[in-house]
């Protein structure tokens, strides 16, 4: 990671592969709404107070496709995810809606949130909305919206965060990536947990999808 | 992609039998290998041409599309239903009203169109307006109430509205028509599990538990099973005995066995067919499961056994962290 001054600056700081899945996650199911939640590093127990650097959303798990908002699945996720990921915490959750002009973060995605906030280890807990209108092939933004709890015990709404407050590791790199990710149809290898229910064979964790991302 | 045109046809012929949404694969299939050898096909033509048509219009690719609505209006003048592709072109577009036009009347020349009345709920999904949808769709039920199409349909627009009680109603519908039906029952019980009262997470492990009875596979059932049985064994509610709340714990082990049964099969078979790096994350993955269901169902015993003194081995087991519930 390159600590640039922007990076330094910000809140959070996304890597590629996160943001790759994210976005092969909503092209795989244009037709119905996706959710997944967002991994970072758990913190270890000697690191001074860190909550000035930016937390570093490593990866994310893609999760539902269908029917998000029935809870038994979810927390079945929730499990295996503490269990396999035992270095990593849950710090965030995302979700792309179905229609394509609904840009509301609200709903139940919402509340998924903020139980992940509640009970993340790291200070802040990150939501991001994906923004439907701006995916396109030609990949020259990145095609995400980002929310966050105002402090917690408060009015537990919702407030939009400025692009500044969230930055993408080398972002031009990361649109090239993408860009050939879509056109290769990557997206049609992308496991999610609704996906590893059908069959349990398929790997939810993506890592030969992390091994081609990263490559 | 040069997959050549009997395997192409084929694997549209099989994505159509099977019902499968895969829009991208068929457009493609179609214009890399098969629109240039219409000639070759014979009476499945036109099936082609409408499955086609539909999965253009789902991606995107409205050239595809109108190339093969020509040839179809061309083959059937005068045919509703090639009216109604017409109408659905437009909502490809977001012409939504003109869509919608063209269904009312539709439906007005014929009482008995469901389809075109299934497509006007649609417009009014697509348009955000769930209530309207709703209420338009739960007209149409009335008067064709054995259509389990728009029941599931009518189920999630009430889920989306987080209606747990109706959604439930609904399910509840198609399990008295298809009592033999394992996904009914499996989301019958999501369902009154997400609703999270103490009666809703009894009626969820009964449904679970038929559900894997009808279809000792379905994982999600399996899933269900194990999380509502140790809901029930650690339930505080007055109601509940400490004979049923140990019963609930056998239940969920013995759904935490078989999870950790089929996982050790899935990751042996994957062991087999893949590398050896793919193969020992799986089988971690897999052991991780296996214990995790283990410690889950684990974790029941202990609190069952809490409220009753005479039943002391199940007390010996090291109690897991509770696992979180949300």
């Amino acid at each position: 990671i390159v600590y640039t001054k922007i990076v330094v600056m910000s809140q959070f700081l996304v890597e590629p592969l996160a943001v790759a899945k994210i976005v092969l996650h909503a092209c795989k199911y244009p037709h119905t709404a996706v959710n997944g939640v967002l991994l970072a590093e758990k913190p270890s127990p000697d690191s001074s107070n860190s909550s000035s650097k930016p937390i570093v959303i490593c990866n994310t798990v893609p999760l539902f496709h269908s029917n998000l908002n029935l809870a038994p699945m979810l927390e079945a996720a929730l499990m295996q995810i503490e269990a396999t990921y035992k270095n990593y915490a849950i710090v965030g959750y995302y979700q792309a809606n179905e229609l394509l002009n609904d840009a509301s973060p609200e709903g139940v995605g919402a509340h998924i949130y903020q139980k992940i906030a509640e009970n993340s280890p790291l200070p802040r807990s990150l939501y991001i909305l994906v923004d439907n209108k701006a995916i396109d092939r030609k990949c020259s933004t990145i095609p995400l919206i980002y929310y966050q709890r105002k402090e917690a015990g408060q009015s537990q709404k919702l407030e939009r965060l400025p692009n500044s407050a969230v930055a993408i590791d080398d972002e031009e790199d990361c649109l090239e990536t993408l860009a050939n990710l879509l056109v290769r149809q990557a997206y049609r290898s992308l496991v999610d947990f609704d996906n590893h229910l059908d069959d349990i064979g398929l790997d939810w964790t993506n890592s030969r999808l992390a091994e081609q991302i990263r490559n | 992609m040069d997959l050549g045109f009997q395997k192409a046809c084929a694997e549209l012929k099989r994505i159509r039998e099977e019902g499968v949404r895969d829009s991208e694969r068929v457009v493609d299939l179609w214009c890399d290998c098969v629109s240039r050898y219409t000639n070759r096909l014979g009476d499945e033509k036109w099936a082609l041409y409408e499955q086609v048509f539909i999965s253009a219009l789902d991606c995107g690719r409205l050239e595809a599309a109108d190339a093969c609505l020509v040839q179809l209006s061309r083959q059937f003048p005068n045919s509703q239903r090639i009216r109604r592709y017409e109408a659905m072109r437009l909502e490809a577009e977001d012409n939504l009203d003109a869509a919608t036009e063209i269904y009312k009347k539709m439906y007005e020349t014929d009482k008995l169109d469901s389809l075109s009345r299934k497509r006007l709920v649609a417009v009014l999904k697509a348009r955000g307006r769930s209530v309207e949808a709703i209420k338009e769709l739960t007209s149409y039920l009335k008067d064709f109430c054995t259509d389990f199409e728009a029941w599931l349909e009518l189920s999630e627009l009430y889920l989306n509205e987080c209606d747990y009680k109706k959604a439930a109603f609904c399910m509840e519908e198609l399990i008295l028509s298809n009592p033999h039906h394992h996904l009914y029952h499996q989301r019958y019980a999501e369902i009154k599990y997400t609703e999270g009262t103490t009666e809703s997470m009894e009626l969820a492990k009964s449904y679970f538990a038929q559900a894997v009875r009808l279809n000792p596979n379905n994982m999600r059932a399996l899933f269900g099973l194990l999380l509502a049985a140790g809901n029930c064994a650690s339930s505080t509610n007055k109601s509940s005995t400490s004979a049923s709340r140990r019963e609930s714990a056998r239940l969920a082990q013995w759904a935490a066995a078989q999870v950790a049964e089929r996982y050790r099969a899935a990751g042996s078979k994957a062991a087999k067919f893949t590398t050896s790096n793919s193969s020992n994350s799986s089988d971690a993955a897999s052991s991780d499961v296996a214990t995790l269901a283990l410690q889950l169902s684990l974790c029941c015993s202990p609190t069952a056994a809490a409220g009753d003194a005479s039943s002391p081995s199940q007390g010996q087991q090291q109690p897991a962290s509770n696992p979180p519930m949300l």
